[in-house]
């Protein structure tokens, strides 16, 4: 084993951070440099988790806990790949892992996607939680919203436009820029979705969520007692059960009217100069369009059009997955290794399975060669910096460039 | 730097105890908190931390000073999914846990109305029902509280020991 490896992390969000803590735990005499491309630390839970979703954020918490290590240290606003090239940190470094993940929104791949009023769903969170660097176009919603696709972040997205400021007082949400939205005031919520309910990818506790705002009432359009359903697993029994109990509530005269519907594949959004409806085929292909003032897509991630480490650049043929070592001294983790699913405790289990395929690595490569004595890796990468004319920001800078300092509070 | 609460002294002999920590963790707050409570415990104690994944049931032994079971509460209820496992085994093979002493510590959220910390409430009963003996305070913990998870740690602890020690 190579003593005291020195250790760098392309990335400061959850899969960023689990790797940083199970390497100090398998490794303690490791040293870790965690380069980030924002100034400020916790990428998806800071922007990707909704501002509303505050117990969620809290986990925060225990990741600054990881910089209290001074094995540890923090490199925000250094962009691999611009202030420093990939190749440069795996000569620095004994082993470079990334773990960047997918912030870029999948596009539908249909005509009228680029009209004025068609907002992805990751650009549409990163600026309602105050993110540094997104230029939404301050537009309004209007009164009728259309969300393409129905996982967490469609229902998210509906939640944030049908809650009313007032609601969001205790969360973090940007509220200037949920106003320039006209975020609590739209009428109507389409969630739509191409499959069946059976395959509705949201969590049920949001949904129940959702459903439970006072002022919304929620419609489910489809099927919800599907003839087999006994011989599906319990996980979408149970979903299917929360649907149909969702339905339908009783506050038929609520302001915010929202419906669930299935089965319907995105075929055009219409409009000259902003939205005005979209067309769906229905399961007999038969048009139906739905008015819209506003359409919001939520179909999943991927890299980033702006990326300078591209995912598709490791991926071989069409495999979902990245391996874990990406060859030499780089390994991946995370949405960046998997594709963009799974929780942030499901992408915890996968740091602490790279971490243990690096260390058995490390054990290894002890054997074959040991690697020559270098310098302080974090020196190094300093004086790069410098002579670059980088600017970084450390831990301690975390709070002035924290994206909302405080928390909404009435005054 | 983070401060680690007093270690705690047991009695006036100040045995050594033989105390398990078992945690059960999906976002790794428990184990944090598991790790803090060894640290807080083991230059007085032998204290072994334990991930739920690897427990077995002679951890729940009479013949240990004390487990410590620290869990949260996930989703609509569910076990963290490094201890449904072992849960599991409890359940089915039922051994009879008289005499065996447990201290637990629930980390939940009140946000979810109806499942708030309802792991370490259903545990708890699983294993008082099977004839373990509950030490000091069931802790919970409610993330949407706002308080830190810290400042419940020595309280709790000392609750436990106390308790511990009229025995």
């Amino acid at each position: 084993m190579i003593e005291n490896p020195q250790i760098a992390i392309i990335g400061s969000g959850p899969s960023g951070i689990y790797t940083a803590q199970f390497l100090l735990k398998k490794i303690p005499d490791c040293k870790i440099d965690i380069l980030e491309r924002l100034p400020t630390l916790y990428g998806l839970v800071q922007y990707g988790v909704a501002p509303d979703h505050q117990s969620a954020k809290a986990i925060t918490r225990q990741f600054d806990r990881l910089f209290e290590n001074k094995s540890v240290h923090f490199f925000g606003g250094v962009e691999v790949g611009n202030a420093i090239h990939l190749e440069e940190l795996k000569k620095l470094y004994d082993i470079v892992i990334i773990a960047s993940g997918l912030y870029g929104d999948r596009r539908l791949g249909i005509q009228g996607e680029n009209l004025p009023g068609v907002l992805p769903s990751g650009r549409l969170t990163r600026w309602l939680n105050g993110y540094p660097n997104e230029e939404l176009k301050p537009l309004l919603v209007g009164p009728h919203l259309v969300i393409i696709g129905n996982g967490n972040v469609a229902i998210d997205v509906a939640r944030l436009m049908a809650k009313t400021d007032q609601d969001l007082i205790n969360s973090t949400m940007d509220l200037t820029r949920h106003a320039l939205l006209g975020g609590g005031k739209v009428k109507t919520i389409d969630i739509i979705g191409r499959g069946l309910p059976e395959g509705c990818k949201s969590d049920p506790l949001i949904l129940r969520e959702l459903a439970n705002i006072p002022y919304v009432h929620l419609t489910v359009e489809g099927n919800l007692t599907p003839d087999n359903e006994d011989s599906f697993p319990q996980i979408v029994k149970n979903r299917l059960k929360v649907l149909r109990e969702i339905n339908n509530m009783g506050k038929p005269n609520a302001p915010c009217q929202i419906s669930i519907r299935f089965q319907l594949k995105p075929i055009e959004i219409i409009g000259d100069n902003s939205v005005k409806a979209v067309i769906f085929h229905d399961q007999n292909k038969n048009i139906r369009e739905i008015s819209a003032s506003a359409v919001v897509t939520a179909i999943g991630f991927c890299d980033a059009p702006d990326t300078v480490i591209s995912r598709d650049r490791f991926r071989i043929k069409n495999e979902g997955e990245l391996s874990y070592n990406l060859g030499e001294n780089l390994y991946s983790v995370g949405w960046f290794r998997k594709g963009p699913t799974g929780t942030i405790s499901e992408n915890r289990v996968d740091a602490k399975e790279v971490v243990e395929i690096i260390f058995r690595d490390l054990e290894q490569s002890l054997k074959n060669k040991a690697k020559e004595k270098k310098g302080l890796a974090s020196e190094e990468l300093e004086k790069l910096l410098k002579a670059r004319r980088v600017h970084w920001f450390d831990f301690e800078q975390k709070e002035e460039m924290s994206p909302n300092k405080s928390q909404n509070t009435l005054c | 730097m983070h401060k680690l609460p007093h270690v705690i002294t047991l009695n006036q002999e100040n045995q050594l105890m033989k105390i398990f920590i078992l945690y059960g963790t999906e976002t790794g707050n428990s184990e944090l908190f598991a790790e803090d409570v060894q640290a807080a415990l083991k230059d007085q104690h032998e204290v072994t931390l334990v991930d739920m994944q690897n427990a077995t049931l002679d951890m729940l032994s009479p013949e240990n000073d004390l487990t410590i079971i620290i869990i949260s509460t996930y989703g609509e209820g569910e076990y963290p999914t490094n201890a449904q496992a072992f849960v599991k085994i409890i359940q089915d093979k039922q051994p009879d846990l008289h005499g065996c002493r447990i201290a637990f510590f629930g980390l939940g959220d009140t946000f979810y109305t109806g499942h708030y910390n309802v792991c370490v409430k259903t545990l708890q009963k699983l294993l008082t029902g099977l004839g373990a003996e509950q030490i000091g305070p069931c802790g919970l913990h409610d993330a949407s509280s706002g308080q830190m998870i810290d400042e419940l740690m020595q309280p709790w602890l000392d609750a436990v020991f106390s308790d511990l020690k009229k025995q």
